[in-house]
């Protein structure tokens, strides 16, 4: 018919015929309907006619030109089609990573040149398959690349990204959508692929068979991998820290391997493992102790043996922040107060911060006639707390508290010892007990404190005030509410105003006055209400009154937040304690790790003591090679951002690097940070060698495909594909024949026939 | 000479200036004292909430005398919407009959107020289970904390070890020898007592007891006013006394 059709038309060899309506069925239906209605009646009308046979031919020409009608309506269109058979597409993808180019034991062959080997046996393979298949070549690893040859006949060049299988089927679905792929001839090891899972639910969906080649025994090498480290990013000082160092052994049997901790190139801990199986993966643990804070790098490695196919996957670095422990916070309150019961629940329900808290509930001048067996009420351990124990401390909390009935005044100086000179914080929080209350006049407290005690004035005055911030306090970390200075000042001007203060003379010439009273000065201004300073090694902080739980309660009615006293809270007491992220100098940089020679950004922040933005600082470079050398870095340039700093760094060799920065100002040192960079091996691919023939199987399963492993079945590769072509239209002509005048010439000549035969039967 | 006129002049000013004054000090004072205790009592509607005279005052006057707290020794009263309600973190509730349902937006109020710091010290002066002041404050209780019933305070709940070790509960009956409450995570800030706590710290005039305490006499009156400091305490420092450094102590007085 195609072949008649074509001598006839010249070129075209099919027909079809195409409908218009058919996406509106209930329309078909109810025309139908309603011709089919007509003809029941039409039929009925013909009862009178006595001459069956004229009956029969009357109502044939009207079904005849109903249907024609009914045609019609469905606008046909005639379609003269030239259609050309394409052959299907066979893929054939060979893998190019490094990993591929691994030679095994003992001889010169990769693992490329093996499969080149075996396919070779079988060149008439290809050429059989170009009968039926339109074959395309790609080379792989991390994407795919067109090659105009079959990369198995020819020299290839190896890729150094890992291999990664996702991203290859995925670009194979692609490229091949509007054409009909048959299937896959896929040249792997399968090594290297990260995220299993999500790869075995794309091989599910796979809509073609996948023929994998595997090299089985014929894949010989040595190898030991460190192939993961599992250690956490944090650690805590004096506290165990576990690293899990995950290792890859093949051709091992038998022997003990050495596994070396290092930390800067030194040997630190040193275990031993014995490999009992040909391939194996093992697990070994290794606890430090650390004694200090900062960050460490460490290396895990295992020394070169005797032919190992890849040294460049013997070892792993990493890097670990080792913090303090818990914030110790001791709290003495002079009297239960609704200041104390609220700062109580905020220390409390910090999980980084431990408070041991102390307050009197009965003073000497208390009268309580029960036996103290009848009272909950212990001994105030003042001797304990202010000697032996007060170095475990990081912050020592006075609110409202006379020390005078409890302890001797040289316990204050063991308190001014441990802010000076062990870099302790300490707080006090107002009241009528606090400051000169409190009997701190001269005292070493005093003496620490960001304030003057006003002899003259008195203690303590009621009245109502709002507490406003300085230009200081709208930047300082303590009172920074908002995102920067404006918010901040908004932020605080909701806080409801409080009740009574502490009457001071003035913050001292090192002090910064975050915190003022508006309504009520001296002759130094408006009355201090918070201010911090540095004094010695460590920090202090006096806030003038006792009544901020109201920041949180009204707060509470206010608005249904009380998070910005929480806030308050929390940052003064990370100040006092000199939390890291609060230092004067911060470096970061935009990666931990680096592909060798790519160059290295690093940004540097400075602050003020009062943490407004200090451009232009004097600073101190230096950076530790893992090689333990030290170079300066000279060039840093300022930016137009004030506070910061940018230095560009080139990291010669592999391996971890430390640069530390001083922050200095004249002969003092403001602050010091550092940050730990790692240089790594641009080769990720040779980071995993080992093959994954079950993943190969499991491509070919799931896929209705094959696996082969050439080992074994040395035989020629059998691989069943769908042959079947596709038809493509190349050329179509189209004749819409509901515009013809043909149609309706035979219905209405059909009708014509019906009348005529209608007269002539007698009918109306 | 003075006139008349200007003697009555002058006499307007002074007792005008001594008024301003005496509110200026009265209102500093109130406000100065802020962070010192106030004991707030709600009003409501109905019912009688406020049966005692004097008991409450009593309390507050041992409590300065024994404890370290510094009290303001008058009471404040407050409705449940009222504004100033968050300046007075703890509340007294109390009366003898039933009452009309508390307002919603004061059920929300005190809502807030309990889930966020403030705390609630209810006396059953009616001491009659299930019916006049008992039937009203659980309904009421139900309308605040809509997901909880009032539950039997434990044995070891901090609130009997705050400063004495209270070993009875009782107030001038004994109607229930336990406290109730409502828990909001790791506090009680509701509690109840169905005993009438406020009977046994009643005095007259005349300084004498108004009621006798019963079954257990002035014993019980004794434990009653224990266990009201205690109470103000928890409110206060919530649970001091459940930190490490205190159990050791504890349990050996307890003869643990």
């Amino acid at each position: 018919m195609s072949t008649l059709l074509q001598q006839l038309t010249g070129q075209y060899n099919t027909i079809d015929i195409q409908f218009s309506h058919l996406d509106k069925p209930w329309l078909i239906f109810l025309i139908g309907v309603l011709l089919v209605g007509a003809l029941i009646l039409s039929w009925l009308s013909l009862r009178r006619l006595s001459s069956h046979g004229r009956k029969i031919l009357i109502f044939s020409l009207r079904v005849l030109a109903a249907m024609s009608l009914f045609l019609l309506f469905l606008s046909p269109t005639l379609q003269l089609q030239e259609r050309t058979k394409e052959k299907g597409e066979l893929a054939v993808l060979v893998d190019n990573s490094l990993s591929m180019f691994v030679k095994g034991i003992a001889e010169d062959k990769t693992r490329l040149s093996k499969y080149k080997e075996y396919f070779n046996i079988y060149l008439e393979l290809w050429n059989e398959l170009n009968e039926d298949f339109r074959l395309s070549y790609f080379t792989f690893s991390d994407h795919l690349k067109s090659e105009l040859a079959n990369p198995l006949a020819k020299e290839i060049v190896p890729a150094l990204d890992r291999t990664d299988f996702i991203k290859i089927l995925t670009g194979l679905q692609d490229k091949f959508k509007d054409s009909p792929l048959r299937g896959l001839i896929l040249v792997t090891e399968g090594a290297g692929q990260e995220d299993l899972s999500s790869l075995k639910s794309l091989i599910e969906r796979f809509p073609v068979p996948i023929y994998s080649f595997g090299l089985g025994k014929l894949d010989t090498y040595k190898d030991l991998q460190i192939s993961d480290v599992l250690a956490d990013e944090f650690g805590f000082v004096n506290h165990p820290y576990i690293i899990k160092a995950k290792i890859k052994t093949s051709g091992f049997k038998g022997e003990k391997i050495s596994v070396h901790l290092k930390e800067s190139e030194q040997i630190i801990m040193a275990k031993n493992l014995l490999v009992d199986k040909e391939k194996g993966e093992y697990t070994l643990e290794f606890e430090l102790r650390p004694e200090k804070t900062g960050e460490f790098s460490y290396i895990i490695s295992i020394p070169a043996y005797p032919q190992e196919t890849d040294l460049e996957n013997n070892q792993r670095n990493f890097t670990t922040q080792i913090v303090k422990d818990k914030t110790r916070v001791l709290l003495l309150c002079g009297s239960p107060t609704w200041d104390y019961r609220f700062l109580r629940r905020t220390i409390k329900q910090n999980p980084n911060m431990e408070l041991i808290a102390f307050t009197i509930l009965r003073t000497p001048f208390n009268v309580i006639d029960v036996p103290q067996e009848e009272l909950s009420l212990i001994r105030f351990p003042a001797d304990q707390l202010f000697t032996t124990e007060l170095k475990n401390f990081d912050l020592i909390i006075f609110d409202n508290f006379n020390f005078q009935p409890y302890f001797p005044i040289n316990y204050l100086e063991n308190i001014r010892k441990a802010v000076m000179e062990d870099g302790k914080g300490f707080a006090m929080i107002g009241g009528e007990l606090s400051f000169l209350g409190g009997g701190y006049a001269n005292t070493p407290i005093e003496e620490i404190l960001p304030v003057q005690l006003d002899r003259k004035e008195g203690n303590f005055e009621p009245g109502e005030f709002p507490m406003r911030l300085t230009d200081e306090g709208k930047r300082h970390p303590i009172t920074l509410l908002g995102e920067d200075a404006q918010q901040t000042e908004s932020l605080w001007a909701q806080l409801p105003p409080l009740f009574g203060f502490n009457l001071l003379l003035k913050g001292k010439p090192t002090a910064q006055v975050l915190g003022i009273n508006p309504f009520r000065k001296n002759q130094f201004g408006p009355r201090v209400m918070l201010a911090v300073q540095s004094v010695g090694r460590g920090r202090s902080l006096a806030l003038a009154l006792d009544s901020s739980w109201m920041w949180n309660f009204l707060m509470v009615q206010k608005t249904g937040d009380n998070s910005l006293y929480h806030r308050f809270w929390q940052q003064a007491i990370r100040w006092l304690i000199k939390s890291p992220d609060l230092r004067l100098i911060r470096l970061s940089s935009d990666l931990k790790k680096y592909p060798l020679g790519e160059k290295v950004k690093i940004t540097i922040k400075t602050f003020h003591e009062d943490y407004s933005p200090a451009s232009n600082p004097e600073l101190k470079l230096k950076l530790r090679t893992p090689g333990n050398k030290i170079f300066v870095p000279r060039e840093v340039i300022p930016s137009k951002i004030p506070g910061l700093s940018e230095l560009e760094l080139a990291l010669p060799e592999l391996g971890a690097y430390t640069l530390e920065a001083e922050y200095m100002k004249g002969e003092k040192t403001e602050g010091k940070d550092a940050i730990t960079l790692e240089a790594i091996e641009a080769r990720p691919d040779l980071q995993d060698i080992e093959s994954n023939w079950d993943l190969l199987r499991l491509m070919a399963e799931k896929t209705g495909g094959k696996y082969t492993d050439i080992s074994i079945e040395r035989g020629k590769p059998n691989m069943p594909l769908n042959k079947e072509g596709i038809f493509k239209i190349v050329n179509q002509k189209d004749f819409p024949l509901h515009r013809s005048l043909v149609p309706y010439l035979i219905i209405v000549t059909l009708l014509a026939f019906e009348w005529a035969i209608r007269k002539w039967s007698g009918l109306p | 000479m003075f006139t008349r006129r200007e003697f009555c002049k002058a006499l307007i000013i002074a007792l005008g200036f001594a008024g301003i004054s005496t509110i200026s000090a009265n209102k500093a004072s109130a406000f100065g004292d802020r962070n010192h205790f106030h004991f707030a009592q709600l009003k409501y509607k109905g019912g009688n909430w406020n049966p005692y005279r004097t008991g409450p005052e009593e309390l507050l006057k041992k409590l300065k005398r024994e404890t370290s707290v510094e009290p303001a020794l008058k009471r404040v009263y407050l409705e449940s919407t009222d504004k100033n309600l968050f300046l007075y973190p703890f509340l007294f509730v109390t009366g003898r009959e039933e009452f009309d349902p508390w307002p919603e937006e004061g059920v929300l109020q005190l809502r807030k107020y309990l889930n966020y710091g403030g705390f609630m010290l209810v006396d059953d002066a009616g001491t009659q289970e299930g019916h006049g002041f008992d039937k009203s404050f659980r309904r009421e209780v139900q309308r605040i904390f809509p997901n909880q019933q009032l539950k039997k305070l434990s044995k070891d709940h901090v609130v009997y070890q705050t400063f004495y070790l209270v070993r009875s509960v009782g107030g001038k009956k004994m109607v229930k020898p336990y406290l109730e409450g409502i828990d909001v995570g790791d506090l009680t800030p509701l509690i109840y007592s169905q005993n009438d706590l406020g009977g046994a710290w009643e005095k007259d005039n005349l300084g004498k007891w108004v009621y006798q305490v019963q079954p257990g006499g002035e014993l019980q009156r004794d434990w009653a006013f224990r266990l009201g400091i205690n109470i103000f305490m928890y409110a206060v420092t919530v649970n001091y006394k459940k930190d490490q450094i205190h159990i050791p102590f504890i349990m050996q007085r307890k003869g643990a």
